[in-house]
């Protein structure tokens, strides 16, 4: 399943040096429960299909959004306006873009488009009868984080 | 030099009598026409020259007009040899040279020449005619000429010889006779010509045909001789199956080169040999085909595939045997077939684990269960810790995995044991190198992940049977435990081949009520295990110590002055401690065997991780993880562990910890 995980982590990490010009490395990943709470305000759904099912989710709190888009735009914001919201947008398009680019000419796979999420402690409603999810956390701009969240499983004979 | 000066006459010589034409001098199909070409051409030099000669004669005896006619006629044959060397058609030439000819052969008659004999030239005339200008035109022309002839003959003052009639009976009648033949002749020729090309048109349109199926033959086929050469005739999807081109010429085995070893090679010879020998009916040389199937690599190194050849005798006209080979791409196939047998294997091994954990006491199973899941939190509490390095996660990881492996031995969930152990390897892997990268942690984070998804199965499973059994006979928490270490000494006794009871003196319920259930559990399953695997002796050591051939460990668990007290003793043969100072030398624990002279420091080396006397790990002990947990786990209870040890008699473990705090709440507080 690395194999399909790796890749989104290299993406993000490229996307980040050559977009923002952050570097990033990502942390020890761990496991969260389906179930849990979570306290990050804006998330991306990225839906995978073919011979392995689930979805990638990238989440992270509104200061760190805000602060991707300064630098991106060069205007500051401290609120999820619309703004921000397409700036992160357009940060998961590429991503995701990316990602597709090298997974679905390795693997028999599809990559649906991203779909943005906002709102404090939103939760994301996990496909498939997956109970743990595994999550990645990226270490970014001094102390900032945020979180690849992963949940894939190989679908049989597909 | 000389030689080339006369080939280029050659050559020139032979341009201007083939009209400069291109003819392959080996192709029969154009011989015919190059015959045509050379026999024109000579009958322009023959007929002009003559002509000329003729032309010139009558001018000098003073016949001005008879003279220019044959010069004309000179000049056209001259005309007909250029037009030859054009693309012009062959007929054209031909008109222009045979007419003329037709003249000088009807003049020479009529002329009459020496003692009549001109007339003799007329019978080259049909022969040249019709081969050179067809049938239609050359028998018109011969007939134009008969006529001019007979009259000659015949009418007496048409020519200034006399001929006698029966002379003249004759001339006609031979030509007549040369005219039919030649007729004759022509036909049958024309004939076998239109015979010829219709045999030609079919076999091309077989060809076109047997080409059209090779070419379109998703299998590749070739012939090879006695040398193993591929012939030219090979279909097109050879080069396609074997990703090479112009395989023509080469040789078949050295094509083989990148996918066969030098052995298969010669196997493969050999094979080739008994193919051209037909040692063998075909069903034999099928069934002991060394290219059955093999995986295939070609000289430049495409991507590997897997290929089903087959071979046959096969006998040519020249009367030498080739070898018919097909070769086929049997890549999808051949995952396909490996697919299944995956499957297979994942579905056998799946009711081998099933069986296994409907063998196991529900009870005891969600207790596993539970054990396990506590294991997992404890490791992914660890991971989220960003601090802690990777080293300590990784040694944690090391130790929860073996604790649940450990359990899972002892329930005889082997399958399950397997797949924990070989992680197990991997992080003791992981363990030795101090920087563990991403992509490590994030393989064992999956392989973790997918341990729990077994687990998750079990857990799914244990529910619906327990559905079944509504509430018959719940074990106590105490059996639960005595029936689980029960299993550690059944389990290592038959592994090790020792013989071994499990006595309990008592367990205070109370004990278990209150104690961390859990963590005694663990610590005594790692005891008994130690106890098992170092203390007792086999069966004929014992006997041979004037023991009992069956070893004995005794467990104590009693509450002493609000405190858990554990005595796990056994009869075996107590601390080795020269084995252990060796051993700890060895492994680099301590510089020296003098620093372990006190038996103090001997059994701090006992408990230190990675300590292990057994010298191969197996899935009992010798990784030096048991103690080293003993020893955290009771730490972490805020308990102490004492040692006692009598040579040849046995140790005694003594643990002591609190309760838990929650338990006992007025005693702890006061």
């Amino acid at each position: 399943m690395e194999k399909y995980i790796q890749p989104f982590v290299d993406v993000c990490v490229n996307v980040f040096r050559d977009f923002v010009g952050a570097e990033l490395t990502p942390e020890r990943p761990h496991f969260s429960n389906k179930d849990d709470l979570n306290e990050w305000d804006i998330s991306a759904v990225i839906g995978l299909t073919g011979e392995a099912r689930g979805a990638v989710v990238i989440s992270m709190k509104k200061q760190l959004a805000c602060h991707l888009t300064g630098t991106l735009t060069g205007a500051t914001h401290s609120d999820l306006d619309e703004e921000v919201v397409d700036a992160i947008g357009e940060i998961i398009n590429i991503i995701a873009g990316n990602a597709k680019r090298g997974l679905e000419e390795a693997f028999r796979l599809v990559i649906s488009l991203p779909t943005i999420v906002k709102g404090p402690g939103h939760s994301v409603q996990w496909p498939n009868g997956q109970a743990r999810i595994i999550c990645i956390p990226f270490h970014i701009f001094e102390s900032e984080t945020f979180c690849l969240s992963v949940a894939i499983e190989a679908s049989n004979g597909a | 030099m000389q030689a080339s000066e006369k080939k280029q006459k050659m050559n020139i010589f032979l341009s201007i009598m083939t009209s400069g034409k291109p003819f392959y001098q080996r192709d029969e199909a154009t011989m015919d026409t190059m015959v045509r070409h050379i026999l024109l051409n000579s009958m322009i030099f023959l007929g002009g020259t003559l002509l000329v000669i003729f032309g010139l004669e009558s001018i000098k005896s003073g016949a001005p007009i008879q003279g220019m006619f044959d010069l004309s006629m000179a000049g056209m044959t001259l005309l007909a040899f250029v037009i030859l060397r054009t693309a012009a058609p062959f007929i054209l030439s031909g008109f222009m040279t045979v007419v003329p000819y037709m003249m000088l052969c009807a003049f020479l008659a009529v002329s009459g020449g020496v003692q009549g004999s001109g007339v003799l030239w007329i019978y080259s005339f049909p022969l040249l005619s019709i081969f050179l200008l067809g049938m239609k035109s050359g028998i018109a022309l011969s007939t134009v000429l008969l006529f001019i002839v007979s009259a000659a003959v015949f009418i007496p003052g048409v020519s200034p010889m006399k001929f006698e009639t029966s002379f003249a009976l004759r001339t006609v009648g031979v030509y007549i006779l040369v005219l039919v033949c030649t007729i004759v002749y022509e036909q049958t020729k024309l004939v076998k010509d239109r015979w010829v090309a219709r045999l030609t048109n079919a076999l091309q349109v077989e060809r076109d045909e047997i080409t059209a199926m090779k070419d379109n033959l998703k299998v590749g086929l070739f012939l090879i001789n006695r040398d193993y050469i591929i012939q030219p005739q090979y279909s097109k999807a050879l080069e396609t199956v074997m990703a090479e081109t112009d395989l023509n010429g080469k040789s078949f085995i050295d094509v083989l080169s990148n996918s066969l070893q030098k052995k298969e090679l010669e196997t493969l010879q050999d094979y080739f040999t008994m193919v051209f020998n037909r040692s063998y009916d075909t069903q034999m040389l099928e069934d002991i085909n060394p290219l059955h199937q093999f995986k295939y690599t070609s000289l430049t190194g495409s991507e590997e595939k897997t290929l089903r050849c087959s071979f046959a005798p096969i006998d040519r006209e020249d009367g030498k045997v080739y070898i018919l080979g097909t070769v086929e791409d049997t890549t999808r196939e051949a995952e396909l077939q490996q697919q299944l047998s995956e499957e297979e294997s994942k579905r056998q091994e799946e009711m081998r684990s099933l069986f296994e954990v409907i063998h196991v006491e529900p009870r005891v199973l969600s207790d596993f269960i539970v054990d396990t899941e506590y294991e997992f939190e404890r490791i992914n509490e660890i991971m989220k810790k960003r601090d802690e390095s990777s080293s300590i996660v990784v040694n944690c990881i090391y130790q929860s995995v073996h604790a649940i492996k450990s359990n899972a031995v002892i329930l005889g969930l082997q399958s399950f044991a397997t797949k924990l152990h070989l992680l197990e390897d991997e992080l003791r892997g992981l363990r030795e190198h101090m920087d563990v990268s991403f992509q490590e942690i994030l393989h064992i984070t999956v392989e973790l992940e997918k341990l729990m998804k077994i687990k998750d199965g079990f857990k799914e499973l244990i529910g619906k049977i327990l559905a079944f059994n509504t509430g018959d006979g719940k074990l106590q928490e105490e059996h639960v435990l005595v029936q689980t270490l029960e299993r550690v000494v059944q389990k290592a006794s038959d592994d090790l081949g020792k013989r071994a009871r499990l006595t309990i003196a008592k367990v205070d319920p109370r004990a278990i009520e209150h104690g961390p259930r859990r963590a005694i559990k663990e610590v005594l399953m790692q005891l008994v295990r130690n106890s098992m695997t170092h203390g007792i002796e086999k069966p004929e050591e014992r006997l041979a110590r004037g023991k009992e051939e069956e070893g004995c460990i005794t467990l104590t668990i009693d509450m002493v002055k609000d405190r858990i007290e554990i005595k796990l003793s056994d009869d075996g043969n107590g601390l080795d401690f020269d084995a252990i100072r060796k051993k700890a030398v060895e492994l680099s624990l301590v510089g020296d065997e003098a620093e372990l002279q006190d038996k103090s420091s001997v059994l701090k080396i006992l408990f230190a991780p990675g300590f292990s006397t057994t010298e191969k790990a197996d899935m009992h002990s010798g990784r030096g993880v048991g103690l080293n947990l003993v020893k955290e786990r009771v730490k972490e209870l805020k308990g102490t562990i004492k040692l006692q040890s009598e040579d040849g008699k046995g140790t005694v473990f003594i643990i002591s910890i609190p309760p838990e705090q929650d338990a006992l709440t007025g005693v702890q507080t006061a």
